[in-house]
């Protein structure tokens, strides 16, 4: 029994030849937020940045791509249907990238209900520049035709019992997956 | 040949890895498609979902979950959560990432449960072995609630719908 190197790659007991590095998933990191607030509206021709979910994200490799999933929970429906919201990657070296494919919210127009913003999407290695280093993750919303006032809820991000006294304080979510294709 | 060189492994092919190991290293799912009528409750656990048998002290557990419901009770609530309990029987339980909406045209509509939390290896024992996920509901102001009459809705809740199920996926990941 015994680990062996071979002429291509390596062998474990009497396992399959490894020639080449497996790993599929480099690199994991999540944000969390559970703070009660009531984040601004858009300012017209300006992307409003509802939260940096996660900071430095170390992508390892340029072939690889990065996988963002997460669920942030509101309260009040304001503007909808709206279609403005989109995740955003900040690279270390100052240049934005967007994604409005993946980026979905439900709510009702009842007054005061939960609203509740989805995402999964993906950037590939090419359309984040192929590049590898820190990028900074952020939910963000602006509407198509950059003009400003909208939100994905009126009231409260994260609510709790000043809303519905038999509420727990309400959180969110977001994880961020380095993959290899 | 491939080659060992100080912290390096090279292939054959020239490409070499000086870092081992995937990130995800552990899976269990869970499925339940019986419809179910939910109590009016407090501290109550509808879904024992899944098992994971956790291979590092120190990893974390990514939970994703959707649970379809129908005819609304309590909302907005506030009260459902995801809990996970170790080995040895102890609890773990998250109130965040856990949230349900109902179908804002009247009862006797739809309601979806979804639930998407990173348990943290901090915020966790280390204890390896089986770890099990479950869902339920508790208000903060010890009154009883429910997300939704009927849990996994069928087509005695509307005519034309099949039987709905729920789903849970846990991994469990070594951090950063």
């Amino acid at each position: 029994m015994a680990i062996t190197l071979t002429a291509n790659g390596y062998q474990i007991n009497s396992g399959p030849i490894i020639t080449a590095n497996a790993t599929r998933v480099n690199t994991y990191e999540c944000g969390v937020n559970s703070t009660r607030q009531n984040p601004s509206q858009t300012s017209a021709n300006t992307v409003e940045d509802m939260w940096q979910a996660v900071t430095n994200f170390n992508k390892k490799t340029s072939t690889s791509g990065i996988v963002i999933e997460g669920n942030t929970v509101g309260m009040d429906a304001y503007s909808h249907p709206y279609g403005g919201t989109m995740v955003r990657a900040r690279h270390s070296d100052g240049t934005w990238y967007a994604k409005q494919a993946g980026s979905v919210y439900f709510g009702q127009d009842d007054g005061e209900q939960v609203i509740l913003w989805h995402f999964t999407s993906f950037f590939t290695g090419a359309e984040l520049g192929n590049k590898t280093g820190d990028f900074d993750i952020f939910w963000s919303h602006l509407a198509g035709n950059n003009q400003g006032g909208d939100e994905p809820w009126e009231q409260e991000w994260n609510w709790n019992s000043n809303e519905d006294s038999r509420a727990q304080q309400q959180g969110s979510h977001t994880a961020v997956y380095e993959i290899e294709p | 040949m491939a080659q060992l060189t100080g912290t390096s492994l090279v292939y054959g092919s020239g490409a070499s890895q000086t870092a081992g190991g995937g990130k995800v290293i552990s899976y269990g799912y869970g499925e339940y498609n019986t419809r179910t009528s939910l109590p009016n409750s407090n501290n109550y656990i509808f879904w024992d979902a899944a098992t994971i048998n956790r291979k590092n002290a120190g990893s974390d557990f990514h939970v994703v979950a959707l649970m379809p419901g129908h005819d609304w009770n309590s909302f907005p609530y506030g009260g459902c959560f995801v809990e996970m309990k170790d080995s040895s029987g102890s609890k773990y339980r998250s109130y965040y990432g856990a949230s349900y909406l109902c179908c804002g045209e009247g009862g006797g509509q739809e309601i979806t449960f979804k639930v998407d939390w990173t348990f943290r290896d901090s915020a966790i024992s280390n204890n390896t072995g089986n770890w099990t996920v479950h869902f339920g509901y508790q208000s903060i102001n010890g009154t009883n609630n429910r997300w939704c009459n009927i849990w996994n809705p069928s087509g005695s809740d509307d005519g034309r719908g099949y039987q709905k199920s729920s789903t849970c996926f846990v991994e469990e990941i070594i951090y950063g």
